[in-house]
């Protein structure tokens, strides 16, 4: 609706292509240095050359553990965890048409947090280390298909504001759930619960970073091929239907893919607030709404920021950490409120 | 690949190890290996006695400094207050250690809570080859073998030994104080809003029986039960033990005395509340054996005025 109208105010498409990639470019750029940046700083404090140097192939054992076991899967991590959220968010935003739209909506964290504080509390995820990530994604998983199911069984198929309803309604639910399950459970459950729903990049290894990329690298290049049917969507979808779009299916389509990413994310990272809200609309406000630049725009400043927090987050407390959640909203928000203000005046 | 790597170097390891076991040679004899099974059911190996050791449980944290072994402990956290402890690095509250900055120190032992869900510090720095012997905290036994498999980690069984005979003999000689007394209907309040006591299952609840007590919430289903002050009243304990003044007490018990529904508790009618340090209190180490003799001091005072 107002995506709309603002995309016809726009000088015309051809023009903004042309802008799209040094645009892109840009925020490649920002996602490398990112990268590098959280690859060379840590609580460690290990010089420069010593990471160039284990990167390269030498260094000693406890260099190499640090920067080979811990932070490059980290980072890897972050980039991927980022930009999953932050396109997510931006189609979730274009597929509800409502700004506050965010990756968690659908009610996936709170599925994802069930199943995994209830296999912290019974004790089987103790017994069994991988089993808590695979629990939380079968949770998200279920999550998803219960609150499609109720949108359908309610609604005319898929009805934007049904299912937004269904999403915070199964999330309530959930919700109530993990605090019954909190109530009985033992001080080191209770800890492990709480230690989970902060959302941390702390666990990050190779295993975890790959299966998360495996996740969110095709959904995220599916996202972007469908760019073009997201713009005309977000004419209305009437218009989009007359225009050729098969709306139904390619909603399905769009729901799906962007909650698994979001699952995967959520099962491993736990939650990390924000991003998915933070940066689409960031990018929207800066450069507009078209979706072939939003959406891969989405991905690399959510990688982006999410390194960059996550870097803060390892290192201003050290030797402590602190959650990589409170980083993203504490600098998220003035950012974003900046953007606004800018925007409006 | 780097795993790929460690994993053969941690073969080739194994295997020089045990063709250094086979034949016994006098002269080189690898020193003997250190292994107990922590509470999390992992088997923890070490080939000298620990030198450079994170705590990330405070009680535990105790456990070594009463076998006098503080000097091997690298970092503390929050809540160790010990002066000997001062000046090391603090790793907050422990919940969120940066896991590099712990293998930058090269530990050769961590100790953590037996919590094995994957994405926490502890699974992560197992994976990286640091030992890490995980504990549980909740009862007396679970204390008692933390200082058994602490003292044998450290190559201090004798200290250990001493310290365990200590715990015993003071659980004996209190509970042969009390044999005879009727028992005393007690509660142990850890927080009062919202209402939460100790519950069964618990270090407090077992050295409040040890102590001649009857824990009014025995029958609790949670460790650490949130009660209605409706339920407390109904089960009118004659004494009230509140964990006060620390960090995690309860700020002000006077106040508590003011409530409602709390004011008409038989104990504190008849002025029979405490307050204890729950700093020293609630941390299941080698404190239970001064905590235990207060709680047999409280609950067989007999108040000679009324």
């Amino acid at each position: 609706m107002t995506m709309g109208t603002a995309q016809a105010a726009r000088p015309p498409l051809a023009r903004e292509t042309e802008r799209a990639l040094p645009r892109l470019m840009l925020l490649f750029v920002l996602c490398v240095a990112a990268l590098v940046l959280s690859i060379s700083v840590g609580a460690a404090g290990l010089p420069f050359s010593a990471v160039l140097a284990t990167l390269a192939g030498d260094g000693d054992e406890a260099a190499r553990s640090i920067v080979l076991d811990l932070r490059l899967p980290r980072a890897t991590l972050a980039l991927v965890a980022g930009g999953g959220l932050a396109i997510s968010g931006a189609v979730f935003q274009a597929m509800l048409r409502n700004p506050l739209a965010e990756p968690y909506i659908l009610g996936v964290s709170n599925g994802a947090a069930v199943a995994a504080i209830a296999l912290v509390v019974t004790g089987f995820g103790s017994r069994m280390p991988g089993l808590v990530p695979l629990g939380a994604m079968f949770g998200a998983i279920a999550t998803i298909a219960l609150v499609f199911r109720v949108a359908l069984r309610v609604g005319r198929a898929l009805d934007a504001r049904v299912l937004l309803l269904a999403g915070v309604m199964v999330g309530a639910f959930l919700n109530a759930v993990i605090l019954l399950l909190l109530t009985f459970a033992d001080v080191e459950s209770f800890r492990s619960a709480i230690f989970w729903m902060m959302g941390s990049l702390a666990g990050a290894n190779w295993t975890s970073s790959g299966l998360v990329t495996l996740y969110v690298l095709p959904t995220s290049v599916g996202l972007i091929a469908l760019a073009r049917s997201f713009n005309l969507i977000a004419l209305g979808d009437e218009t989009a239907a007359f225009l050729g779009t098969r709306v139904d299916r390619l909603k399905t389509m769009a729901y799906v893919v962007a909650s698994l990413a979001v699952a995967a994310s959520v099962a491993v990272c736990g939650v990390i607030g924000f991003i998915g809200l933070v940066v689409p609309h960031a990018l929207r406000l800066l450069w507009g709404s078209d979706h072939r630049l939003l959406l891969p725009g989405s991905f690399l400043g959510g990688g982006a920021f999410l390194l960059l927090a996550d870097t803060a987050a390892r290192t201003i407390a050290a030797p402590a950490e602190l959650p990589v959640g409170v980083i993203t909203a504490l600098v998220g928000v003035p950012i974003f409120v900046v953007l606004l203000r800018r925007t409006a005046a | 690949m780097l795993r790929n790597r460690s994993a053969r170097a941690g073969l080739v390891l194994a295997l020089g190890l045990a063709a250094a076991c086979g034949p016994p040679a006098p002269e080189d004899t690898a020193p003997p290996r250190i292994a107990v099974v922590d509470d999390a059911g992992h088997s923890v190996q070490l080939s000298a006695p620990a030198r450079r050791i994170v705590s990330l449980i405070p009680a535990r944290t105790d456990v070594i400094l009463a076998l006098g072994a503080s000097d091997r402990i690298i970092a503390r956290t929050r809540w160790d207050e010990h002066p000997a402890l001062a000046d090391l690095p603090s790793i907050d509250n422990a919940l969120t250690p940066s896991i590099e900055w712990l293998v930058s120190q090269s530990p050769d032992l961590i100790i953590a809570w037996p919590d094995g869900q994957a994405r926490t510090v502890v699974t992560r720095l197992r994976e990286l080859g640091v030992p890490v012997y995980a504990s549980s905290v909740e009862t007396i036994a679970d204390v008692e073998r933390a200082i058994g498999h602490i003292g044998t980690l450290l190559g201090l069984e004798r200290q250990a030994d001493s310290l365990l005979t200590r715990i015993s003999a003071t659980l004996d000689s209190v509970r042969a104080v009390v044999a005879n007394a009727p028992p005393v209907d007690v509660a142990y309040a850890l927080g009062i809003e919202p209402a939460t006591v100790a519950g069964p299952g618990t270090f407090i609840h077992e050295m409040l029986e040890a102590a001649g007590g009857r824990n009014v919430f025995a029958d609790a289903r949670a460790r650490w039960p949130q009660v209605s002050v409706e339920a407390l009243v109904r089960r009118a304990p004659q004494v009230l033990i509140v964990g006060g003044s620390g960090e995690g007490g309860i700020e002000n018990t006077r106040a508590l005395l003011q409530l409602p529904g709390w004011r008409d508790l038989p104990a504190v009618r008849s002025g029979r509340v405490y307050e204890v340090d729950a700093d020293a209190v609630n941390r299941p180490g080698p404190s239970l054996i001064a905590t235990v003799r207060r709680f047999a001091e409280i609950l067989q005072y007999r108040a000679a005025t009324p």
